[in-house]
C-alpha cells in the first residue's frame, strides 16, 4: 500500500499492519506521533535528550513486539501509548534519581527564597518547571495529561488507570500544591504584579485557601 | 475571581494567575532527526527479522526440494496409490472366490491356535487351487 493511503488509516489500523511487520505503517505512525509523545516525555522529565531516548525506546519496543498492543481491548492507540511513554519516562526519572540524585528536585531544594526573588520575569518558566517537578509523581502526571496534553479527564484517568474522581482529586491537589510552591517562591504574586501593577495588594490576596 | 484595579489593569485571582502561569510552560523543540533515528533503528531490526525469516525459508525450500525429488509425478503417484489401496483392500477382505468350491480366506485360518498350519496353508496355496 502506498504511503499516502497509509496516512489515511487510523492508528489502530496501522497497528494491525505493524503487527504484520509493515514498516511503512510504522513509519506513518512514528511521523504522526513522535512530537506529541516527545512533549509528554519531556514534561515528565524536562531533559531533551532523555525525552527523545524515551520516545525512541518506546517506538522501537512497539516495533519489536507489536503484539503487546491488544486491539480487542478497545483502547485507543494513543491512550495506550501515552501510558507506555509516561511509564518509561517515570522509570527513567527513577533511574536517574538512583544514579545521579534528583537533579530537578535538588534544584528546588538548593534554590533559596532569596535566590528565587532575584530571578527575573523571564525565569518564571524555570520556576514553574521546578515547582511542577517538585509535585508528587501522580499529581504531576495528572496535571500534564489534563492541562498540557489536552486530554479529557476520562482519557487521563484511563491512562493513569484510576477512576475519574481519583484523577480529579489528583488534579486539585496538584494545583493546590503548585499554588503553595509558587507563592512561596514568589512566582505567583510576581506574575500578578506584572499583570495588575498592584503587586502588594495582590500579594495579600494570593493566598491559597 | 477577576476584577479591575484602580489603574484599569486586570486583577486576577489566584486560580486565574495559576492558569495563566501554567500556560507559559513550553516544551523545547526536539531535534529534527528523532523520527529518522527511530525509523533507521527499526529498519535495522527489520533487516535482522528478514534475515532470520530467510534462513527459515531456506530450510523449508530445501526440505521441499528433497521431497520433490522423492515424490513421483502426480499421475504415477495416483496410480501407485490406487494399486496399494486395492492390494490392501484385497488382503484384508480375504481371498474369497464366489461361485467356486474353494472359499479360502486367510482370515478363516485360526492363527492363534496353530501358526504352523497357517504357514503350511499359505505355502501350499497355489494358483491352481483357484481353478
Amino acid at each position: 500500500m502506498k504511503s499516502h493511503t497509509l496516512e489515511n488509516l487510523t492508528d489502530e489500523d496501522l497497528m494491525v499492519r505493524i503487527q504484520k511487520a509493515d514498516h511503512g505503517a510504522f513509519s506513518v505512525l512514528v511521523k504522526r506521533h513522535t512530537k506529541m509523545f516527545y512533549a509528554a516525555a519531556y514534561r515528565v522529565y524536562p531533559h531533551i535528550s532523555d525525552a527523545e531516548d524515551v520516545v525512541q525506546e518506546a517506538f522501537l519496543k512497539l516495533w519489536k513486539r507489536p503484539e503487546i498492543w491488544k486491539a480487542d481491548r478497545g483502547a485507543k492507540f494513543t491512550t495506550w501509548f501515552y501510558r507506555v511513554v509516561i511509564n518509561m519516562a517515570i522509570d527513567n526519572v527513577r533511574k536517574k534519581k538512583n544514579t545521579k540524585g534528583s537533579d530537578v528536585l535538588d534544584r528546588v531544594i538548593d534554590t533559596s527564597a532569596d535566590q528565587l526573588e532575584q530571578l527575573e520575569a523571564g525565569q518564571q518558566k524555570q520556576l514553574l518547571e521546578i515547582a511542577i517537578q517538585a509535585l508528587p509523581e501522580r499529581q504531576k502526571i495528572a496535571l500534564n495529561l489534563c492541562f498540557y496534553e489536552g486530554l479529557s479527564n476520562k482519557e487521563a484517568a484511563e491512562i493513569m488507570e484510576v477512576k475519574v474522581k481519583a484523577l480529579e482529586s489528583l488534579l486539585m491537589r496538584a494545583k493546590a500544591g503548585l499554588k503553595i510552591l509558587l507563592l512561596r517562591q514568589g512566582a505567583l504574586s510576581g506574575h500578578a504584579q506584572d499583570l495588575s501593577g498592584d503587586g502588594d495588594k495582590q500579594k495579600g490576596k494570593c493566598c491559597y485557601g | 475571581m477577576m476584577g479591575i484595579s484602580k489603574r484599569g489593569n486586570v486583577v486576577m485571582g489566584s486560580n486565574e494567575q495559576l492558569e495563566a502561569l501554567l500556560s507559559i510552560r513550553d516544551v523545547p523543540e526536539m531535534r529534527g532527526d528523532l523520527e529518522s533515528r527511530i525509523l533507521q533503528a527499526s529498519a535495522a531490526q527489520l533487516h535482522v527479522k528478514r534475515r532470520q525469516f530467510n534462513f527459515i525459508d531456506a530450510i523449508n525450500k530445501g526440505i521441499n526440494s528433497v521431497l520433490d525429488c522423492v515424490l513421483l509425478p502426480s499421475p504415477a503417484y495416483a496410480m501407485a496409490v490406487v494399486l496399494i489401496v486395492g492390494a490392501v483392500i484385497g488382503l484384508y477382505s480375504g481371498a474369497e472366490i464366489e461361485g467356486g468350491e474353494l472359499v479360502m480366506s486367510y482370515a478363516n485360518i485360526d492363527v492363534g491356535d496353530d501358526m504352523e498350519s497357517f504357514i503350511m496353508a499359505s505355502e501350499n496355496f497355489e494358483y491352481g487351487d483357484y481353478l
